[in-house]
């Protein structure tokens, strides 16, 4: 028996409208853990080279993790996967929340959707009971409003994922939205979601889940919530969330502007967490088991319209308030509702609205192919170019595809300031004085996204140097950094800690800011699933998933390798024009070096592909 | 002339503990001159760039508050993102 887990995989197959139930593979669970490890490794497995990410022969991969949905601190979490329509490679998301608990009731650690329904449809799981049941009334309706429709019908204690128009029109940065303001928000999983014609998923679930020895779990339970309240940083993580980064993002150069133009916006002010501390708050909101609720649930009031939405969450700030210019809190938080009824991920909306308006604003595309004149700062202009998006009307049917084909349609030049690694926008986090940084950008398996290393901290920690400084010694601002200074082998950490919570369904936020020791997870892992594991070896369970899903992306993606890895022109070639970091940039020849180290403490060939070797050491071969 | 020491204790929050592995949760300061919450800051070796905010008896305080004997202050690390 596997202890910890509820032990099978539910397959739904909606070409046929049947769903089956199998049990976990016992070397699944020991060499991949859960969640992202499912991921990774089913999609590894299942996919053939060039599957169109929107056909039916994609699947989805929704996975939870040994520690989901016990009684510990931060167990709510699920992941999501699939060929991704924003990269064509490998494509992961994951979001907090109550579904993946209650889908460990229901009897299932994992649920494959495959195939294609006829036409739009719900799928509701109850139990044992799986049905596939046409939904038209729910065509074109928004994410959370189609969430509170199915809440009546089908009752409180279903949990539902559901998709919103955009994700219905496939838009390659489409997020999955659960529990009125949760998302998995990249790589656009809910337009591969919307390709099967699912609309929404739900889930009941009553079972018990065993484990190894319940009694001693619960206690250890108990004890690290004691420990949680205990924690120094306790008290003062949740009054602002993620929020509170923002003014420090901007002091230290890193804050989004202007499409990533600069990196300090002279507003940020009126767009931090104490903003929406005095401006928008109603409550904070936590997921299942969580004794830190980060999320903020507020209320907003725009020339637009008024509305309640969760957050803003910093990153929604960095990119709809700093990268599109919004300089208010209401408005970046209207942007944020608008994002999350079209169910669009709002990193990535921000990203591609910025782009436009700097297209628009250098002449590259014209106020008769936009339908209007836009502008940065204009809520009414983003929320014109989000609904453009969602609908793919005119320029939002290019702009859907993501700023990568965006800016290879609109060609002039653009691409330089189209903000991506592999096609997945860049989140938020301005790098030109940030080496660790970019790397962790340029790395990431998904594309620039900053979950997987958030080596910032580290960068800030180790620079004080001055700009000017550099200047008089005759380098231009470009930043000089030295291969040996820890920082390839700093990211190289991050890329197996931070995902590794991920493997395990549990919120990373406690341990890496509330300072929750790692040996909590160890000893309530065995208890749990009575598998002994220390942290480093579950690190290096991690470092198979990262091999993994480099693998993926060579499988997948024609011609994948080094050019992958690339930050656009701007971050190369541009010094930033204002703020702390005025003048810096690092060159591709910098870069290079730090890929260079980079591959080869991977085992990775100059190209970046996995040598064969080290894919044997992994058990890849 | 009376030789006057002060006794802090530092909480250490969120990615700090990551950044400078050789403090401890939970370190006692002791110096023989006044300290503010930056000197203190410099005390330990860490980037002031690093330090969020200091909370001092559950209140945020500027990095210039001087400390007295026998305070307990924490310090917060940016948060990484949402």
């Amino acid at each position: 028996m596997l202890y910890g887990y509820a032990g099978k995989i539910l397959t739904i197959n909606l070409n046929t409208g049947k769903a089956s139930a199998d049990h976990i593979p016992e070397d699944l669970a020991r060499d991949y853990l859960g969640g992202r490890g499912f991921v990774a490794r089913l999609l590894y497995d299942r996919l053939d080279p060039g599957t169109d990410p929107l056909g039916p022969e994609n699947i989805i991969v929704v996975a939870t993790g040994p520690l989901s949905g016990h009684l510990l601190p931060g167990s709510g979490k699920t992941h999501f996967g699939a060929l991704s329509p924003a990269t064509g490679g490998y494509g992961d998301s994951n979001l907090g929340g109550h579904f993946g608990p209650t889908l460990k009731y229901a009897g299932y650690d994992c649920m494959i959707i495959e195939g294609k329904a006829d036409q739009l449809s719900t799928i509701i799981i109850d139990n044992e009971t799986v049905k596939i049941v046409p939904d038209q009334g729910l065509k074109g309706k928004g994410a959370i409003e189609a969430e509170q429709e199915l809440k009546e019908r089908l009752g409180e204690d279903y949990q539902l994922l559901t998709i919103g128009p955009a994700g219905e029109n496939k838009v390659a940065f489409a997020c999955i939205s659960h529990d009125f303001g949760r998302q998995a928000g990249r790589t656009g999983v809910a337009a591969v979601l919307g390709s099967k014609n699912i609309k929404a998923v739900a889930v009941r679930g009553t079972k018990k889940i065993p484990v190894f020895d319940a009694k001693r779990a619960q206690e250890k339970g108990e004890e690290m919530y004691k420990v949680c309240f205990g924690k120094p940083g306790f008290k003062t993580w949740t009054p602002f969330g993620t929020a509170s980064i923002t003014d420090w993002a901007n002091e230290v150069g890193a804050f989004p502007t202007r499409n990533f133009q600069t990196s300090y916006a002279e507003f940020h002010e009126k767009i931090n967490g104490q903003a929406i501390v005095d401006r928008l708050l109603v409550t904070d909101k936590g997921c299942f088991g969580c004794p830190t609720p980060c999320g903020k649930y507020g209320h907003t009031t725009t020339a637009l319209g008024s509305a309640y939405v969760e957050g803003p969450e910093y990153e929604s700030i960095a990119t709809l308030g700093g990268s599109c210019c919004l300089e208010e809190i209401e408005e970046v938080a209207y942007a944020n509702y608008v994002c999350d009824q079209l169910g669009i991920d709002t990193i990535s909306a921000g990203v591609v609205v910025s782009f436009a308006m700097e297209c628009f604003e250098k002449g590259v595309i014209s106020a008769e192919e936009v339908g209007r004149e836009i502008s940065f700062g204009s809520l009414e202009d983003t929320v014109y170019l989000l609904e453009k998006i969602a609908a793919r009307e005119g320029i939002g049917d290019v702009l859907a595809e993501g700023v990568k084909q965006a800016a290879a349609i609109f060609g002039d030049g653009s691409e330089s300031y189209a903000i991506h690694v592999k096609g997945l926008e860049w989140s938020g986090y301005e790098c030109r004085n940030a080496p660790g940084m970019m790397l962790s950008y340029m790395t990431a398996d998904v594309g620039a996204h900053h979950n997987r290393s958030w080596a910032l901290g580290y960068d800030v920690s180790q620079s004080d140097a001055d700009v000017s400084e550099l200047i008089e010694a005759g380098t231009g601002g470009k930043l000089e950094i030295s291969t040996p200074d820890g920082k390839v082998d700093h990211v190289i950490s991050m890329q197996h800690s931070r995902p590794l919570f991920d493997a395990l369904g549990i919120c990373r936020l406690q341990s890496m800011e509330i300072g929750f020791e790692t040996f909590h997870y160890e000893e309530v892992f065995e208890l749990i699933t009575g598998r002994r594991l220390s942290w480093q070896e579950m690190l290096a369970i991690s470092e198979r998933i990262w091999q993994l899903t480099r693998q993926f992306n060579v499988k997948h993606i024609e011609g994948f390798g080094r050019d992958w890895d690339y930050p656009p022109r701007r971050f190369m070639e541009e010094p930033v024009p204002s703020g702390p970091n005025e003048g810096r940039y690092i060159s591709k020849e910098i870069l290079d070096k730090m890929l260079d180290e980079y591959y080869e403490k991977r085992g990775w060939d100059k190209n970046g592909i996995p040598k064969p070797q080290t894919l044997a050491r992994f058990g890849l071969d | 002339m009376i030789n006057m020491s002060l006794k802090v204790t530092v909480n250490i929050t969120g990615c700090l503990k990551e950044l400078y592995p050789h403090l401890s949760e939970r370190e006692v300061v002791e110096s023989d001159q006044p300290l503010s919450v930056s000197g203190l800051i410099g005390e330990l070796g860490i980037s002031p760039r690093m330090v969020l905010f200091a909370v001092l008896n559950e209140r945020i305080v500027p990095k210039d508050r001087q400390l007295f004997e026998d305070c307990e202050i924490n310090l917060v690390s940016p948060p990484a993102g949402g």
